[in-house]
């Protein structure tokens, strides 16, 4: 018995050895490393330069690019993942419904998610030209004022949230609209019966049920919107001559900082001190989403 | 409801069984790539040890990498490396061109542990390289084959050379003039620009050329090709004379910007710098909403195939001395390349005339003689020779250059240029004070 026991176990850790391996190697040991080399100097054509004790993490905290990396960061995604989940809420419920095309809608709404997001950047930037863009010419025919929305310091981070919104709305819907759709036709009944209708079955049926998904999608879209860095780099930061000044100032983000520390300025141990406050603010994130669940999400 | 599960889990069985599958034959492919690379690195380090210098070279064999960053001279590339083939056929050069904006990183990420391309594009950054011990110093080789330097401008030679050690045969140069749409100035019946004007000169001829059809000039935020080039003309220096320091705030550099400046905000005879950034400067000028603009020999074909018989071409704005920004490229060779020797036989080819004017359909050959070749290419501009002479201008420097704390400094400059041109209301002086400052802190 106990023999059969020790070889089930053996195979157990064997099957999963692929994704274990894989993992170790690609996940778990250059998050130990970069938590090494924060605390070197180590210059990515020069070599490496000893031990400098906390002066990376004390450059992280002082210097203003890097603050304001800080800054832009929580920003985006306070703002944008809470109005993506409204958004995908709204949508799931609609389509959630018996309408004609269902199918369809649910296919355009999916298409942002499966466009590179290189591309999606290329296409908004376009969409948001300030003379030449459809946004401000259809803006401009409704006479509402025409902004210059990826030029101007005051409106570029709205645009990145826009855009990301946009994107992300996709897949939201999906997991809601799954979760929706497991919910047993007999409690929306039995609530009609009590009288509930409208908005008050939604909130009192379908959001507690399904509550784990939302929970889900929060969770992982906070770590997702945490590390934006493609919108960044292709608004502004992937031209040499443009890296710099104010408009750059509104959106960097801390990914986009570590990029810029450890590609531009070669500097892998200030890249990895930054990446592990990073990773401080995500862990610390996530564990304040896991407490306050229990007073929000229903498992039952 | 029960077979469902058991069918779930012969599902995963089979899924799990496939990954390991494919994860075993990706470390055994890997392995065996690996087993090859090493012995081509034993086999590459007994060579040089064997057959000293020249004698070695001769009987110099096998694969060698070749890296290079613009999609537009894949044609040169190709026909450098056939007619290389012809005379070598018993070394096999493979290109590979990586875009610029991961050409570096590829670089820095892979030449120091040892697995970079054997040959490659080097720029003005290639101190960055050879300090770090990466680049080989083909010095000895040189005097040992008598490849003959003095063909080269010595404005690009010195950029890759340090004391007795020669880093980089050049490859082209940079020919920048003032370009023009004769469209616009028919239109607007004023003459066409003059070679060498004066700033004075040239704003009010920006001035007649704007209306809300186009801009009349786009100053822009290009070191290169705009500012640096004003400064220089004008007396001015970005980096110090040794290389430590800056002087970017001093009288005849803040007077540079300053008018580059007015002619955004002041004189709006430029695009601003936000317009700039939806709707790029060539862009502007290709497309007749900019009437002139200072630019690279490198658009050169893309001017000429989009404004054809309109371009016209005259030499740079000039405020005290003719000057422009001199740079090149060069072919450099990895220190640890597993064989120098074909390396540089390739190299020691590019370095000949056959070899320059091969890639004339690129970029301006480097080697004396050859760039009347390239003139040949736009010979239906009668202007185009123009663009060669900047490299002999007396006033012309190199792009700003640090010997120390050179990536920080670049991105300082970097900064408040762009500072400095996005805001209509900007203290230039200040801005470059502090600039000064700045770099001076890092780089002495």
């Amino acid at each position: 018995m106990k023999k059969n026991f020790k070889a089930e176990w053996l195979w157990a850790y064997l099957f999963i050895a692929p994704l274990y391996v894989g993992q170790i190697i690609f996940g778990i040991f250059p998050i130990l490393y970069s938590f090494f080399l924060s605390v070197t100097d180590w210059q990515l054509l020069t070599g490496f330069g000893g031990f400098v004790g906390l002066k990376n993490y004390i450059s992280v905290f002082t210097s203003p690019n890097m603050l304001c990396e800080i800054r832009n960061t929580l920003v985006f995604a306070l703002i944008s993942l809470p109005v993506t989940l409204a958004f995908s809420l709204a949508v799931a419920n609609l389509l959630n419904k018996n309408i004609r095309g269902k199918g369809t809608f649910r296919i355009i709404y999916f298409l942002p998610n499966i466009v590179m997001p290189t591309a999606v950047a290329m296409v908004w930037k376009w969409l948001l030209n300030t003379k030449f863009g459809l946004v401000n010419i259809a803006l401009g025919a409704l006479g509402l004022p025409t902004p210059s929305w990826i030029s101007d310091p005051d409106f570029i981070m709205a645009s990145m949230i826009i855009v990301s919104v946009w994107s992300g709305i996709g897949y939201n819907t999906i997991i809601l609209l799954a979760a929706m759709q497991g919910i047993s036709r007999e409690m929306y009944e039995s609530a009609a019966l009590d009288g509930a209708k409208g908005f008050r079955l939604f909130r009192y049926i379908t959001f507690p049920l399904i509550s784990p998904s939302v929970f889900f999608l929060l969770t992982m879209g906070i770590m997702k919107a945490m590390r934006q860095f493609d919108l960044v780099y292709m608004f502004v930061g992937k031209n040499n001559w443009t890296s710099g000044g104010p408009l750059l100032a509104a959106i960097r983000t801390m990914v986009y900082g570590i990029y810029f520390n450890a590609f531009t300025r070669l500097d892998m141990g200030t890249a990895s001190a930054e990446s592990t406050v990073l990773l401080g603010i995500i862990i610390m994130m996530t564990a304040i989403q896991f407490k306050l669940q229990k007073k929000w999400v229903n498992y039952d | 409801m029960k077979k469902n599960i058991r069918n779930l889990c012969k599902k995963a069985v089979c899924a799990a069984v496939v990954m390991s599958l494919g994860l075993l034959t990706a470390c055994g492919s890997g392995n065996a790539g690996d087993g090859t690379k090493s012995e081509t690195k034993a086999a590459g380090a007994d060579a040089p040890a064997g057959g000293e210098g020249a004698s070695g070279a001769q009987t110099a064999s096998g694969t060698i990498n070749f890296y290079y960053w613009d999609g537009g001279q894949t044609e040169a590339v190709e026909n450098l490396i056939s007619l290389f083939k012809e005379q070598h056929p018993q070394i096999e050069v493979i290109p590979t061109q990586i875009p610029t904006s991961e050409y570096w990183t590829k670089l820095q990420t892979s030449l120091p542990n040892g697995t970079g391309p054997d040959v490659f594009w080097m720029n003005m950054t290639a101190p960055d390289y050879f300090n770090a011990g990466l680049l080989y110093d083909m010095g000895e080789r040189i005097k040992a084959d008598n490849v003959d330097m003095s063909v080269f401008p010595s404005l690009l030679t010195n950029l890759y050379i340090q004391g007795e050690a020669v880093y980089a045969i050049p490859k082209d140069y940079d020919g920048i003039a003032l370009f023009y749409n004769k469209a616009v100035f028919d239109e607007m019946g004023l003459e066409y620009p003059k070679d060498g004007m004066s700033w004075d000169e040239l704003s009010e001829l920006a001035q007649k050329a704007t209306n809300d059809q186009h801009y009349g000039f786009v100053a822009q935020n290009a070191g290169n090709v705009c500012y640096q080039d004003f400064i220089y003309s004008n007396g001015g220096r970005i980096s110090a004379a040794d290389s430590a320091g800056c002087e970017i705030n001093q009288p005849e550099a803040v007077e540079a910007i300053q008018y580059l400046h007015d002619m955004m905000y002041k004189t709006k005879v430029s695009p601003t710098y936000s317009e700039q950034l939806e709707f790029s400067p060539n862009d502007m000028f290709v497309s007749g909403q900019a009437a002139m603009i200072t630019a690279g020999s490198w658009k050169m074909t893309n001017f000429a195939e989009n404004l054809g018989e309109d371009l016209g071409i005259c030499t740079m704005p000039v405020a005290k001395t003719p000057a422009i920004t001199a740079s090149g490229l060069g072919y450099c060779i990895n220190a640890a390349s597993a064989n120098i020797d074909a390396s540089w036989e390739f190299v020691k080819f590019c370095a000949t005339r056959d070899g320059q004017a091969a890639t004339v359909s690129g970029a301006i050959p480097a080697y004396s003689g050859c760039d009347q070749l390239w003139v040949e290419n736009f010979s239906q501009y009668e202007d185009a020779p123009k663009i060669l002479e900047g490299i002999n201008y007396e006033g012309s420097l190199p792009n700003p250059w640090w010997d120390k704390g050179y990536n920080d400094a670049k991105n300082i400059i970097t900064e408040t240029m762009t500072t400095i041109w996005s805001e209509p209301e900007c203290d230039i002086q200040a801005a470059l004070d502090k600039c000064a400052e700045d770099i001076e802190a890092v780089t002495k």
